[in-house]
């Protein structure tokens, strides 16, 4: 088999394979923190950390790891660093762990993390596991945050906080609300999809 | 080295879970002292918003706490008081269910509790971008200087863009956060029927 090189990686995980777009993980997150592009950013930052470095300690152990506990044992690597950011923002960012509250640790549950540990870093070497784990949650930060800048300026009329639209301009309460997600990101898979496909076919 | 056996996966799996929660342990208790100290500072800021007792720096947040605000107990109950120019302002800090958590809050009433001072929140575990709006400057000033309606009770009524009529005991709901809006309802007249009660009224 040819090794995986880092820019075939990274493509990978931005684009061809992307975690949203095309395997349709971590949908529940993308529902739920998108409405705000502040939240989204820190969520997103939180989940590389986490499947950037949980996807190295599993790459590092997956020689120690025995075959029937390894989904348990990817699970309290995972854990462990998302208590670990957890624990930091209350520490240092104590304004950021309140705006985010629940989220946080419900990292945990993002099926990313766990996709990548099972599908990449249980048969890679340790630094292209640290990449893709890298290269994973930058694919799934793009997509919400192209998620993130419609529903903040549609549902807010802010971005990042600060008054784009003008006053007056009605807001849409359905983007607050989490159903906007849904419709948006099927807008975005389906225009994704058709650049995909149009690519292709001027290839063939 | 056979990673198949039994021994070695009872082992393997042990010796992990005892090392990573060893290392969460450390980190824990290198921080524990900064968290408990935000937390603490949360709590004073919190106090001195909803009583309205401006501050510019944390620093200056707990001197002036230290200084003005007088922590008193009676029935039971843990209360705060502070003068200003002859009136006297109650706070309170109070817990109760949110949507989806734990939702403590401070609130501060006038001498004779029949308008609001203030409220603000401590901690909360609401949808980000809806409930956890309460936290949202707009929908906190409603609060301020609030007449309480009948039974010194406020009323949390439809969805909309704030209420600004600090006469009718009434405050708007967070669009899409109806549940949650609700329930910071119910919390605040919890909180004024317990002032209430620690200041020797009827509940």
């Amino acid at each position: 088999m040819k090794k995986p090189r880092l820019a075939e990686v990274a493509i990978k995980n931005l684009w061809t394979e992307n975690p949203i777009l095309i395997q349709i993980l971590g949908i529940c997150s993308t529902l739920a923190v998108t409405n705000n592009l502040t939240n989204t950013s820190i969520m997103a930052l939180g989940v590389i950390f986490t499947t950037s470095f949980s996807n190295f300690t599993v790459s590092l152990l997956k020689k120690l790891i025995p075959h029937q506990v390894r989904m348990i044992i990817q699970t309290l690597i995972i854990a462990f660093f998302v208590i670990i950011i957890n624990i930091t923002l209350k520490a240092f960012l104590p304004q950021i762990s309140r705006a985010l509250g629940p989220y946080v640790g419900l990292i945990i549950t993002n099926c990313i993390i766990m996709g990548r540990a099972e599908a990449f870093a249980r048969s890679n070497p340790v630094g292209l596991s640290l990449w893709d784990g890298f290269t994973s949650g930058a694919g799934y930060m793009a997509v919400l945050l192209i998620v993130a800048f419609f529903r903040e300026l549609l549902g807010f009329g802010t971005l990042y906080g600060f008054r784009i639209m003008p006053e007056g301009f009605v807001t849409w309460t359905i983007m607050v609300t989490a159903p906007s997600a849904f419709f948006l990101l099927g807008v975005v898979i389906w225009v994704m999809k058709s650049v995909k496909d149009r690519k292709r076919k001027e290839r063939t | 080295m056979n990673t198949k056996g039994k021994v070695y996966t009872v082992v393997f799996t042990f010796v992990a879970s005892f090392i990573f929660i060893l290392l969460l342990a450390l980190v824990d208790t290198l921080v524990a002292d900064q968290i408990s100290r935000n937390e603490e500072l949360s709590r004073v800021r919190a106090l001195l918003n909803a009583m309205n007792i401006p501050y510019a720096t944390d620093t200056e947040a707990l001197r002036l706490f230290h200084k003005e605000v007088t922590a008193l107990t009676s029935n039971g109950i843990d209360y705060y008081r502070y003068e200003r120019n002859g009136e006297t302002v109650y706070g309170l800090i109070h817990r109760g269910d949110g949507l989806w958590g734990t939702i403590t809050i401070a609130v501060a009433v006038n001498q004779d509790l029949t308008r609001m001072i203030g409220l603000d929140v401590i901690s909360q575990n609401e949808t980000p971008g809806l409930g956890a709006r309460i936290d949202e400057s707009w929908f906190k000033a409603q609060f301020q200087g609030e007449r309480l309606g009948a039974g010194g009770r406020l009323t949390v009524g439809e969805p909309g863009p704030g209420d600004t009529d600090h006469g009718n005991g009434k405050v708007d709901a967070i669009t899409g956060a109806s549940l949650t809006s609700r329930q910071l309802g119910i919390i605040v007249n919890d909180a004024l029927a317990t002032l209430r009660r620690a200041l020797g009224g009827a509940g």
